[in-house]
């Protein structure tokens, strides 16, 4: 009997396998494209889906699309049992399989099967293991379909295939999208990269446990209750509410078994869904032993005609006629949207020919697992498009808060340049010239900062992107020099406002530090510099040391000036964020100082808290003490 | 001949005023000018005054600090300054102040593009939209061009 894969009993400790699954088909969707990928075969017991190529065995996992059963004719590395062989496999293996070696990784190398059809093939990295991932085959250049008509009469000469299967795969080859080879090996490379990025993530965030967490959850919710139809389309809606907690998408199959022998059908009809391979499983649902009658209406429903109401009625009838004895139990409508429903069938097989029926009908197990990790993929790739875009708007918000800042600062240029210009010879404005002069070295300053902290450095110039791999570490670095570095950096700009930058004794007794020295001078220099902003003219800010033992140092800067309202520190440490109040003051800021050293100093670690307290009862905004304390780790767990 | 007069919205200036290389230029060619550095301030300017031209910069604080507030207090910086396009269009000020045809040429940092898209609309004329940076010769040249000075 076939056991349920999803259970948890049978799923393996090799998360990447099933992370990949679920990605690959995400990709497939979105590219349009089957897409298979390629790795070593580490469970060789599973004779079905591996290709032995060199003595050595490789399993392929395959994307949804029950087109693919058929296509294994003439598509990229799919290979079948020795009777089935056919066609161009194993050239196209060869050149897929050269992907898979291949160490340079540096795009997508394009592939034509033996028919012509086009395939890229990359390889990529995720998690330790090498994988090629295949794509394509599923179109072709501009005017080849002639030319791809030829090759397959050519090789079907030397193949015997009833003439059935020889029309519809040349239907199939006829219907493929013509694409252009440039933009889909563009596509496709963008893919491979989200698809690394995304296993990554989701490996690194441990998402494989919450996926066998949610399924365990799950069984506990149905077991022993699938001989009892009423409680077991209760306990099937409660399930369906864990699922949503760990995965929110927008469509669902769920599969589900009580004891690990079980098998069960994942089937899933949506109501007005488009997508072809899902009406594919329509289609092979109604194999599963329906009238003519009751798979015309399935067919309605899948296109969003019959409504909802109705649907439960065709599907019960489906359900009480043919094929009936194949289900012990269960096939129930949830309600999974407003405008869709899904069907779920579970329970155990009554009899041994589930395994002919799943294989036949509906592209064996490859096509059961595949058909339930479509939809979670659909929800991994969702949240990391999300993530994604949220990336690329933080990086173009900071790029457009620094171009703005840069902007002004040149303009300030431009009015200083030309005051200097215009009087420069005439001793009469030689206090105004010499004023301006100055005033041209500190926005000069200012623009350095900005450009520094924003464009140089990739690394910390998109700070939202780096980890701690990108930085540099270094161990025994002295604090309290890099300190007094900053304070003596910023001295010019703090003698401006005839503000003294007081550094307290105790500085120079601070413990050396394991830290990336760049990422911490840009710390201090940054809030250094946001004190100087907002600090009352002729004040002091005070740099000193508040904790220190063997594991950590706490150093407080603390300036006398504009104050942080109680509504702003919620946003002290965002992206762009500039509080209302001192805006006059700061005329060349950009938002940037407080968000990059809270990343900096998280990444090592440690923390930055702040606190603003009037100077006396009921003081005015610009008669506060504003401190922030920045606590770093003496060593670092890396 | 009668003085002109403008108001200059802009709240980057230098300090102190003198350093500002547009206001040096004003001075020398007799031109008189209102200076309003908050959307506030530039309200208050134009409920009580006529002008013969307004340069206007677009991002700058609505309010005063301290003070009751003329405009809508959670206007964005980055609007202020096609709210008060707006208001001089729509003849918000006509009885005592500023008329709502009074030219007006916009000095700004801001590239939003449908931002600029909108504040042509108001200027009508596609020139009177100054990017920042630019040379103060180039601003004081378009305030020429609209008071019909040589």
């Amino acid at each position: 009997m076939t056991t349920w894969p999803c259970h948890p009993a049978n799923m393996s400790e090799r998360i990447p396998e099933k992370v990949i699954t679920l990605v690959i088909a995400g990709i497939c969707e979105r590219l349009k494209s089957p897409a298979q990928i390629m790795e070593i075969n580490q469970t060789p017991n599973d004779d079905v889906d591996t290709y032995s190529y060199e003595g050595k065995k490789f399993k392929f996992f395959y994307p949804v699309s029950h087109k693919m059963t058929r296509y294994s004719d003439f598509c990229v590395a799919l290979q079948k049992n020795e009777k089935t062989k056919k066609l161009c496999q194993n050239e196209s293996c060869r050149r897929g399989l050269k992907a898979l070696f291949s160490d340079t990784g540096d795009g997508a190398e394009m592939l034509r099967c033996h028919l012509g059809l086009i395939n890229f093939a990359q390889r990529i990295e995720v998690a330790g293991h090498p994988l090629a991932v295949c794509s394509g085959g599923k179109f072709v250049i501009h005017g080849e379909y002639d030319k791809i008509r030829e090759n397959f009469s050519k090789l079907s000469k030397s193949i015997s295939l009833p003439p059935n299967e020889e029309k519809s795969i040349l239907d199939l080859v006829t219907s493929i999208q013509e694409r252009n080879e440039t933009e889909f090996k563009s596509e496709f490379e963008n893919e491979m990269s989200i698809l690394q990025e995304l296993t990554n993530h989701y490996l690194n965030t441990n998402r494989g446990r919450e996926e066998i967490s949610c399924r365990n959850k799950i069984v506990e919710v149905m077991s022993g209750t699938y001989n009892d139809p009423e409680n077991f389309k209760k306990r099937l809606e409660e399930s369906l509410t864990v699922l949503k907690e760990f995965f929110p998408v927008e469509y669902w199959a769920m599969f589900l078994s009580s004891q690990p022998d079980d098998s069960v059908l994942p089937l899933f009809v949506q109501v007005g869904f488009e997508n072809e391979e899902i009406q594919g499983v329509h289609f092979n649902w109604r194999k599963a032993g329906l009238s003519e009658r009751e798979k015309n209406d399935i067919k309605e429903i899948s296109r969003g005609q019959t409504p909802a109401e109705d649907f439960q009625k065709v599907i019960e009838r489906g359900f009480r006629g043919k094929g009936k004895e194949k289900f012990a139990s269960a096939l129930y409508i949830l309600p999974i949207t407003e405008s869709h429903q899904g069907i779920l069938v579970a329970g155990p097989w009554q009899n041994t020919s589930q395994v002919d029926l799943l294989n036949s009908g509906l592209g064996g197990n490859s096509f059961l697992n595949n058909i339930g990790r479509f939809f979670l993929t659909r929800a991994i790739t969702q949240q990391a498009l999300l993530a994604s875009k949220k990336k690329d708007q933080d990086r173009d918000l900071m790029v457009a808060i620094t171009a703005h800042s840069i902007r002004g600062n040149l303009h300030q240029l431009w009015n200083l340049m030309e005051i200097v210009q215009s009087r420069g010879r005439n001793p009469k404005y030689s206090e105004q010239v010499d004023r301006c002069m100055m005033g041209m070295e500190q926005v000069i300053r200012e623009m350095k900062g900005i450009v520094e902290r924003t464009v140089d450095d990739p690394g910390p110039a998109i700070s939202t992107k780096i980890t701690k791999s990108d930085m540099h570490w270094e161990s025994n670095i002295n604090l309290s020099a890099l300190i007094n570095n900053v304070a003596q950096r910023l001295n010019a700009k703090a003698r401006d406002k005839q503000i003294i930058i007081n550094i307290a004794d105790e500085i120079e007794e601070l413990p050396l530090i394991e830290c990336d020295p760049y990422l911490i001078d840009l710390v201090f220099n940054n809030l250094v510099d946001n004190a100087i902003k907002y600090s009352s003219p002729d004040k002091e800010i005070r740099i000193y040391r508040v904790e220190c033992d063997q594991d950590n140092v706490i150093i407080a800067i603390q300036d006398y000036g504009w104050g942080i309202a109680p509504e702003d520190f919620e946003h002290l440490f965002e992206l762009g964020f500039r509080s209302d109040a001192p805006k006059k003051l700061v005329r060349h800021g950009a938002g940037l100082g407080c968000y990059q050293a809270n990343i900096f100093v998280k990444l090592h670690e440690g923390n930055i808290t702040c606190t603003s307290r009037p100077k006396f009862f009921n003081a005015p905004m610009n008669q506060y003490v504003v401190e922030f304390r920045i606590r770093l780790p003496v060593k670092v767990k890396r | 001949m009668e003085k002109k007069r403008i108001l200059i919205v802009e709240e980057e200036l230098c300090k102190p005023i003198e350093d500002n290389a547009l206001l040096i230029l004003l001075d020398d060619n007799g031109i008189e000018y209102d200076i309003a550095e908050t959307g506030a301030e530039a309200f208050g300017f134009l409920e009580k005054n006529r002008y013969d031209m307004i340069c206007l910069d677009i991002m700058l604080e609505a309010n005063n600090e301290g003070k009751a507030p003329k405009l809508p207090a959670d206007l964005k910086r980055v609007d202020v300054g096609v709210y008060i396009l707006e208001k001089l269009r729509s003849g918000a000020f006509e009885l005592d102040g500023a008329a709502k045809d009074t030219p007006v040429v916009v000095v700004s940092a801001v590239t939003g593009y449908e931002r600029r898209k909108k504040i042509i609309k108001l200027l009508k004329k596609e020139e009177y939209y100054i990017q920042k940076p630019t040379e103060p010769k180039e601003i004081f040249k378009a305030i020429k061009n609209i008071l019909g000075l040589s």
